[in-house]
Formats: C-alpha cells, sequence, structure tokens
C-alpha cells in the first residue's frame, strides 16, 4: 500500500513533468519551425530576385550580340578590333555560303561548319519571323568556347566570344550589384564544381544552416547560385526564460512530493501506533479480566465448601485489585478521548490530601509488597484541599502503573509533597529502577511512545504519561520529568482551587 | 588720377605682350627642334635571295628599338591598378614587405597619374578606386589598413582592377594593372589558359597586366601567361624583401615607356603564304596578318617573326613579298605616327648567292625561339615525371643549339639562350624544382615576349 502509493506519486511526477516538457518543447519547436520555414521562404524570394537580375543580364548580353547579324562588314571589324568579348564572327546565308568574313583559313572553315551543323537550322523560317538565337559550347582542346549562334530569314550569325572577357564582365557585374543580403553568404558555382565568384560574410558561410540553390540561364546553364543563410531561432533570452520556468516548475514540484511523501510517512506511522495501541489495550484488559474470571472461580468453589475461608477473602482482594485496574485503564483511555475532544470536564471536591494520596496508592499495593518494594511517603500539604480527586489519583496512578511494569526492581518508592508559595500542590515521585535516557525525556510524554515497542516488554498503553501530563496542565499545573541519580524522578504540580 | 590710371593700364598692357611674344617663341623653337622619334624600325627577310624553282620557307623579321628614355625629355603619364593578394597565406612578413613597397611605388607617381588599389581574397574590393594622386596620404593609409586573410580570387582581383583602369583608359597613359601574389587562385577561374584569354582580351584594350610570383607558393604558368598574353612583366621574387626592387624596376619600366599600341599590319603579296607568328596565337585570315605591342620601354628591342612561304619563282625574278606599316602612339608627344616599308626576294639559281644573303640575325632569332619552345617541352615533361624523357630532349635540345652557335656569324645571342637551356637541364634533377621551374618559367616568358634589353643609360 505504502509503496504502490509512492510508485504512484511518482508515476504522477514524472508525469506531469514529462508533459509540461514535451509541451514547451513542442511549442518552441514549433516556433522554430515556423521562423525556419518563414526565413527559407524569405531567402527564396531573395534569391529568386538575384537569380532573375542575373538571368536579365545574361540575356542582355545574348541581346548585345544578336545586333551584330545587321551590322555591315566594316562596322563588324571595328568591333573585333575594339570589342575585347568578341573573338570572331561569322555569317553564312542560309545556303551555308559565307558571307561574313570574305575569307576563312581552310581549318576555321571546318569548325565553322561543324558550328553550323550543332546547330539545327531551320529551312521554312521564311513563313516564321521569330529570329531565333542561342548559345552552345564547343570544345576546342579541352578549352570550353562559348559560341553564340543567331538565325533570321536570311542569315545564320556565329560569334565566337573571348571566354575570359565574359567571365571578367560577369564578375565585373556581380562585384557591382547591390545583391548584397546582410544575412546571406552568395556563390556562383561553375558547372565544373569551381567557385567562380562569392560575396557576403565569411562568418555566415562557415556557420550556415541551410543552403538553396538555383541555376543559371545560358549560356551558364550548368552553373549554379547557392545561397547560405543562418537560421535565426528563438531569442537566446525567450529560451533562457523557459528553461528557467521549467527548473523552477521541477523544483516546486520536487518540494510538493516530498511534502506528501512526508505527510503520508506520518499517517501510516500514527495508524501503526494506533493498531499497537489498540493490541496493547487489549492485551492489558485481558489480563485483570482473565485474573478476575480465575478468582471469581475460585471464590465461587471455595463458598460452596467452605463459606468464611481465608482463600475466599484473598480472592475477593484480588477480584477488587483487578477491577480497580480495569477501571483505571478504561480511564485512562475514555479521559484521552476526551482530553482529544477537549470535553473532559474537572469536579472539584474538598479532600483530604492524605487520603487522596492513600487511595492513589492502595490498589497498587498488593502488587508492590510482591516485588518487596516499599512505599515511604512525606506528605507536608494542607490537609483539606480543593481538587478533582479522581484525576490527582488518576496522574499518582498512572506513574506508579509504571513503576509497577518498569521499575520494580525498586526497593523504595518515595513520595513527597508540599505547598510551594503559588498555591500549587507539588508532588515528587521517584523510584530505584532503570531511569528515562535523558534523549527520550521528552518523547516519553507523546502519547503511544513506548521506550520498548515490542509486545514481549511489559505491558502498557504507551498513554499514560502523556494523559498524565494533559491532567496535570488541565488541573493548573504540569508533569515534568526531574534529573535524577537513579530511577525515574516525575514532580506532579496540580492547583489548588481552595488557595 | 585718371591719368595715372591708363598709363598703369598701358604698362601692364605692353608686358603682356611681351610675356605673349616670349612665350611664342619658345613654343616655335620647340617645333623646330622635334624630340627623336620614339621607335626605330629593322624590316628585314630572313632570305634575300631564295632558289628559284620551287616554294621556299622563309621569315619576315621586324625589330622595333624604343629610343633610350634618356633622350626623352618627360617620362608618359600613368594609370595603374595595384592589385593585391591578401589571402591567408599572405599575412605576416609578406604582407608588411608588399605594402611597403606599395607605399614606395604610390610615393614615386606625380599629381596627374592615376591610381587604383584593389585587393582580393574570397572575392575582390576596390580598397581606392582609380584617381589621380591628389591626396597620397590617405591612399597610404588605405594601403596600411590592409589584412590578410581567406581564399584567392585572383580572376576576380585583376578584373576588377582592369574595370579601375576603364575608368581613366587613356591612349597617352600607360595603363597597367600590377598584380602581386603568392598562391594558388583558388576561387573564379583558375587554369593558365583562361588567365592566358583575359590577358589578350585586357592587351586588345591596351591595358598590359604584370604579374609578381611572391615565394614558392604560385603557379608560374598561370602568372607567366597573364603577363605573356597582356604585355606584361613577369617576375619571380623568392623573398618578400626583394619586392621593392622589383616594384622599382616595375615602375622604371612603366615610366621608360617610349610608344604605347603599336598595330603591325603586314600584307602579304599575291602568292605569299602567311603561316604564322612565332610566339603569339594571332589567327591568320588570308593575306593580312595583324598583331600588336602595347608598349615598347626606352631602349627595348622586340620583334616579330612571321613565317611564310614563297611561291616558286624564275631565276633573276624580283618579287616584293609584303608590305609592312605599323603604327603607334608616342607616349610623351602624345602623337600617332606611322611607318611603312615593303620588302622583296630575289630568285636565283646559285646556292651560293642564297647562303651568302641568309640573315644571321634572324635565322639567330628563329632559332632561339625554337629552342625555348622545345624547352617548355621539356618542362611539360618533368611535370608529368618523366625526368629521363626530359633530359633526353633536352641534350638534344642543347646539342642542336650547340651547332647553331658555332655555325652562326652573330653567335652572341643564342650563347646566352645556351647557358640558360644548359641551367635548366642541370635543375632538372634539383631537389628544389619548384623554385627552378618559377626560374625557367620567367627566362621562358622574357623570350616569349621578345623582349631584349640593351644596357639601360639610366
Amino acid at each position: 500500500m505504502y509503496n504502490k502509493s509512492n510508485l504512484l506519486l511518482l508515476i504522477l511526477f514524472t508525469l506531469t513533468v514529462g508533459v509540461v516538457g514535451w509541451l514547451g518543447y513542442k511549442l518552441t519547436s514549433q516556433q522554430d519551425q515556423q521562423i525556419k520555414m518563414s526565413q527559407i521562404n524569405r531567402s527564396e524570394q531573395s534569391l529568386d530576385l538575384v537569380q532573375n537580375n542575373i538571368s536579365n543580364y545574361l540575356n542582355s548580353k545574348k541581346q548585345q550580340l544578336s545586333e551584330f547579324i545587321d551590322k555591315t562588314p566594316s562596322e563588324i571589324d571595328d568591333n573585333i578590333n575594339r570589342n575585347p568579348l568578341i573573338h570572331h564572327v561569322i555569317i553564312f546565308n542560309k545556303a551555308k555560303e559565307l558571307i561574313y568574313p570574305d575569307d576563312l583559313s581552310s581549318q576555321k572553315h571546318i569548325i565553322a561548319s561543324q558550328w553550323l551543323d550543332s546547330i539545327t537550322v531551320e529551312q521554312e523560317t521564311s513563313q516564321n519571323q521569330v529570329t531565333r538565337n542561342n548559345w552552345f559550347i564547343w570544345y576546342d582542346q579541352q578549352k570550353e568556347k562559348y559560341i553564340f549562334w543567331q538565325e533570321n530569314t536570311n542569315k545564320i550569325l556565329l560569334i565566337e566570344i573571348n571566354n575570359a572577357m565574359f567571365m571578367a564582365e560577369f564578375i565585373h557585374y556581380l562585384a557591382g550589384q547591390p545583391n548584397r543580403t546582410e544575412s546571406a553568404y552568395l556563390q556562383i558555382i561553375d558547372n565544373s564544381g569551381r567557385i567562380f565568384y562569392q560575396w557576403g560574410e565569411s562568418d555566415i558561410l562557415n556557420n550556415a544552416d541551410f543552403d538553396i540553390q538555383k541555376s543559371l540561364v545560358s549560356p551558364l546553364s550548368g552553373w549554379s547560385l547557392r545561397y547560405y543563410s543562418q537560421i535565426e531561432s528563438l531569442s537566446s533570452l525567450s529560451k533562457g526564460l523557459f528553461q528557467i520556468v521549467v527548473i523552477g516548475m521541477l523544483i516546486l514540484l520536487s518540494i510538493i512530493t516530498f511534502i506528501l511523501i512526508k505527510l503520508k510517512q506520518r499517517e501510516q506511522l500514527e495508524a501503526q501506533q494506533r493498531l499497537s495501541f489498540i493490541n496493547q489495550v487489549s492485551h492489558e484488559l485481558k489480563t485483570p479480566l482473565t485474573n478476575i474470571r480465575l478468582h471469581g472461580d475460585l471464590l465461587e468453589r471455595s463458598i460452596k465448601e467452605k463459606p468464611d475461608n481465608q482463600n475466599a477473602r484473598q480472592s475477593i482482594t484480588i477480584i477488587q485489585q483487578e477491577s480497580e485496574r480495569l477501571s483505571r485503564l478504561i480511564n485512562n483511555v475514555l479521559n484521552f478521548n476526551k482530553l482529544e475532544k477537549d470535553t473532559l470536564k474537572l469536579h472539584y471536591t474538598n479532600t483530604d490530601f492524605n487520603d487522596l494520596l492513600q487511595q492513589a496508592i492502595l490498589p497498587f499495593m498488593p502488587a508492590f509488597e510482591q516485588h518487596n518494594i516499599n512505599v515511604e511517603i512525606d506528605n507536608k500539604v494542607l490537609e483539606s484541599v480543593t481538587v478533582d480527586s479522581d484525576v490527582v489519583k488518576q496522574i499518582i496512578g498512572n506513574l506508579l502503573s509504571n513503576i509497577e511494569k518498569y521499575a520494580n526492581s525498586s526497593e523504595i518508592i518515595r513520595i513527597s509533597s508540599d505547598n510551594d508559595t503559588n498555591g500549587n500542590i507539588n508532588i515528587i515521585v521517584q523510584d530505584e529502577g532503570n531511569g528515562i535516557p535523558n534523549n527520550v525525556a521528552n518523547k516519553v510524554f507523546e502519547p503511544f511512545y513506548r521506550m520498548h515497542s515490542h509486545l514481549t516488554d511489559a505491558a502498557g498503553s504507551g498513554l499514560g504519561l502523556g494523559l498524565a501530563r494533559e491532567l496535570a496542565r488541565l488541573h493548573g499545573g504540569d508533569l515534568t520529568l526531574l534529573k535524577s541519580k537513579q530511577g525515574a524522578k516525575f514532580k506532579i504540580s496540580i492547583e489548588d482551587q481552595n488557595a | 588720377m585718371v591719368k595715372q590710371m591708363t598709363r598703369l593700364l598701358q604698362t601692364f598692357m605692353a608686358l603682356l605682350t611681351l610675356v605673349f611674344f616670349i612665350n611664342t617663341n619658345a613654343s616655335d623653337a620647340k617645333k623646330y627642334n622635334p624630340q627623336p622619334k620614339a621607335l626605330a624600325f629593322d624590316v628585314a627577310l630572313s632570305d634575300v635571295s631564295i632558289m628559284a624553282g620551287s616554294q621556299q620557307k622563309a621569315y619576315l623579321n621586324i625589330n622595333i628599338t624604343g629610343q633610350p628614355s634618356g633622350t626623352r625629355t618627360k617620362r608618359p603619364q600613368t594609370n595603374i591598378a595595384f592589385v593585391l593578394d591578401k589571402s591567408g597565406s599572405m599575412s605576416g612578413l609578406k604582407m608588411t614587405q608588399a605594402k611597403q613597397a606599395l607605399e614606395m611605388a604610390i610615393s614615386r607617381l606625380h599629381d596627374n597619374d592615376v591610381a587604383s588599389l584593389i585587393v582580393y581574397d574570397d572575392e575582390a574590393k576596390v580598397l581606392w578606386p582609380a584617381a589621380t594622386m591628389q591626396n597620397p596620404a590617405q591612399l597610404l593609409n588605405t594601403i596600411k589598413s590592409i589584412g590578410a586573410n581567406g581564399s584567392t580570387a585572383l580572376f576576380a582581383g585583376v578584373t576588377q582592377g582592369s574595370y579601375e583602369i576603364k575608368k581613366y583608359l587613356d591612349k597617352n597613359k600607360v595603363n597597367r594593372v600590377v598584380l602581386i601574389s603568392d598562391g594558388m587562385a583558388n576561387v573564379g577561374p583558375s587554369k593558365p589558359h583562361e588567365l592566358a584569354e583575359l590577358g589578350r582580351a585586357l592587351s586588345k584594350q591596351g591595358i598590359s597586366v604584370s604579374t609578381i610570383g611572391l615565394g614558392l607558393g604560385y603557379n608560374e604558368d598561370l602568372m607567366a601567361q597573364l603577363a605573356g598574353h597582356s604585355d606584361g612583366n613577369h617576375y619571380f621574387v623568392e623573398n618578400a624583401d626583394k619586392l621593392a626592387n622589383v616594384f622599382d624596376s616595375e615602375l622604371g619600366d612603366i615610366f621608360s615607356v617610349v610608344a604605347q599600341d603599336i598595330n603591325i599590319n603586314i600584307i602579304c603579296k599575291g602568292g605569299v603564304k602567311p603561316i604564322r607568328i612565332l610566339g603569339r596565337d594571332e589567327n591568320i585570315f588570308g593575306q593580312n596578318i595583324k598583331t600588336n605591342f602595347n608598349q615598347i620601354y626606352g631602349n627595348q628591342q622586340r620583334h616579330i617573326t612571321l613565317e611564310l612561304l614563297i611561291p616558286a619563282g624564275h631565276s633573276g625574278e624580283k618579287m616584293s613579298v609584303a608590305d609592312v606599316i605599323i603604327d603607334y602612339n608616342d607616349a610623351t608627344i602624345k602623337k600617332q605616327i606611322s611607318h611603312n616599308n615593303l620588302v622583296a626576294v630575289t630568285f636565283t639559281d646559285n646556292q651560293e648567292i642564297v647562303e651568302k644573303d641568309k640573315n644571321p640575325l634572324i635565322y639567330n632569332n628563329v632559332n632561339a625561339y625554337q629552342a625555348n619552345e622545345m624547352s617548355k617541352q621539356v618542362v611539360d615533361l618533368r611535370d608529368k615525371g618523366d625526368l629521363e624523357g626530359a633530359k633526353k630532349l633536352q641534350s638534344l635540345n642543347i646539342s642542336t643549339l650547340s651547332k647553331q652557335v658555332s655555325s652562326s656569324k652573330f653567335p652572341s645571342k643564342l650563347k646566352e639562350q645556351l647557358e640558360q637551356e644548359e641551367q635548366l637541364l642541370d635543375s632538372l634533377d634539383d631537389a628544389n624544382w619548384n623554385k627552378a621551374r618559377k626560374q625557367v618559367r620567367q627566362k621562358q616568358h622574357s623570350i616569349d615576349t621578345q623582349q631584349v634589353k640593351k644596357d639601360d643609360n639610366n
């Protein structure tokens, strides 16, 4: 039962923590995910912009070159001399006859024919006024050459450009673009996987969380534009705050669980104590009852045989004693209950204190005699006092009962009493038993406490001392344990209502 | 009062007239005493007499010599883009020395010179856009602030340098990119032929790129090709402390430019078939061959050698071979000058006359060129790991060259070449081939660009 509930508590605890943690994680990661997605979206957009600009740039180059088809030979000559981008210009008619230049070396002529073959010339363009143009890549001794071609109704234009100049112009264009974004690093990768040009903060490249890629248009169709960026996740502050909250909740939950466990343990202990109390009381009740029944039987038999028998007298005494013990026990239990419920009322009567002492001691005398214990009384209290004599007798009786049970090796019990200046009656009861060790001096007054809680030990309810103290306090006094060289020494003080 | 004023005005006017008069006189004097021509030309055929009856191979050679710059009254204006590699490998002493060399160079420029500064690492940045040197102190501060890190976007650096030049591009200025790099280009086009192509394109616009390879980590093929095809200089500087000297001689070259944009137009006469220009990769269409030099320095001698086929002729016949038209800009007087030459051959049956009329200097050029070409093949073999093959080929190269030296009437140039080739043979085995290779490339470059420097008086 005890372990089960603890386990339950533990499960509850981990479950709560788990749920809170999971929820928090979910929440933050969801937010992170959202931020990431929107950022990638934004990156895509700005990359699209760069890609568009580059496409426009490359298309404008195409446009420039396409104008050669309508230039005069001298204009073309001039361009070749002046424009470092233009390496060769060759123009054929649709019958593949050379129009420009006037003459070609046979080697160049062969190459130019191969160029013509690599573009699919449409013979029927006369019906279709749209001019077609594009690039193709020509490999000459493993060197890439970009060839631009353009076709209109009657001519085919071929331009071999200076690749390096084309690249230089492209780099100059890129370097002059205001397409620097603070949060990104861009690279242009050529068709062999080599970095062609790059720009941005190199820190971003080194700590990039993601990269996206776009392709370029011809003649750089094998090339790509790569965009590196970092995720701006939840600010570290709010992340830290979240961590603090989670840790705080964990600590709080731990404390609550600890308190709950402690409470549970105490309840458990009290239940156990009650259980053992019932056992003890039942045991206590059983002994005098057995004696009463035994002596009652004996008495019945001896009255039948010989009335007026000495044995009968003895049996009656024992029956009286045991009955007293029973009623004391029951009184204790009842008064304990009343005390707990605050319903115990005192009934003060005018009493001769000497008689009261004698009456309190008398029930124990047969037992004390049996253990060869002498009782020494030194009473200096005024004869007439106003007390609740039942309560006083019960207090003294509880002390004596303890002596009978736990200190029956004593030879003398000293009982002294006097009045103090405050009008209180002080009664000191001292035995010669084993005494009470200092470390448990306070605990002996706790209800159900017994110094040795083995059932085999002397019987006891564990109520006696605590009840006695409560009664003494109710009676305007106290019950305290005094220091003593040998045995236990208790001081009862009670208020004399008369004084 | 009014009279006094009038008199004062009259005196002033008289003085003004006098000043004008003196001035006109002075400029007249200049007109009558012109500067010597910037360039001298020597156009000749390797063979003046040719065996009749069959097609013959011959070489047309054009020697161009710059006038000693000491005889000129002023130096040309310059438009220089300094392009500095600031990649990680440049950090430390190299960068410090490079900056000092730059500062030195800047201090030698005049108010009217244009300079720009471009640095590159992962990308290229224009630190100092092209401007006349009105505020050198600020430029010097900019130089001081340069740090070194990142990769090597060499192509982009040179590109941006060339665009800074273009802002002030002027045929009457010396337009030059000066590139300093110690490493392998690893961003952007970085194959030697790609840089060669860039060099050609820039040369077409009148921009030369001088390349300074620093240390032993750079790609000498790339740097030599870039300089070679753009008509710039190429230097190998093993230790950064020599950078200042190199800058000094580079600036010396730039300041001594006597002529720019030298366009050579060779028009071959009917039946004459041009084959190629030695050491240059100009495309030849038809009979008209055009080539050019970006500039000629004072005292510098450069030459163009055109290989051609002369058709069969009859003995005793004389034939015009080609018309050579050269025009150029005089770098200091800012004037375009034109020069015209006609070369011809005579056909003969006499082999002795053919031999006697051979031009030994032109054949020296041809032989030196061929030896140089072979030495490039040797380097290629060595690069492929074929050490034995390389040695064998170079030994052949040397023995051919030795024979030519012993049979030549004027062997001094060939002897020089022979020494170089012998050095190459020795260095093939060298433990430090990397370094030797860079030296070899530098020498090959200077032969490729047909640069011969006479002893300068300066």
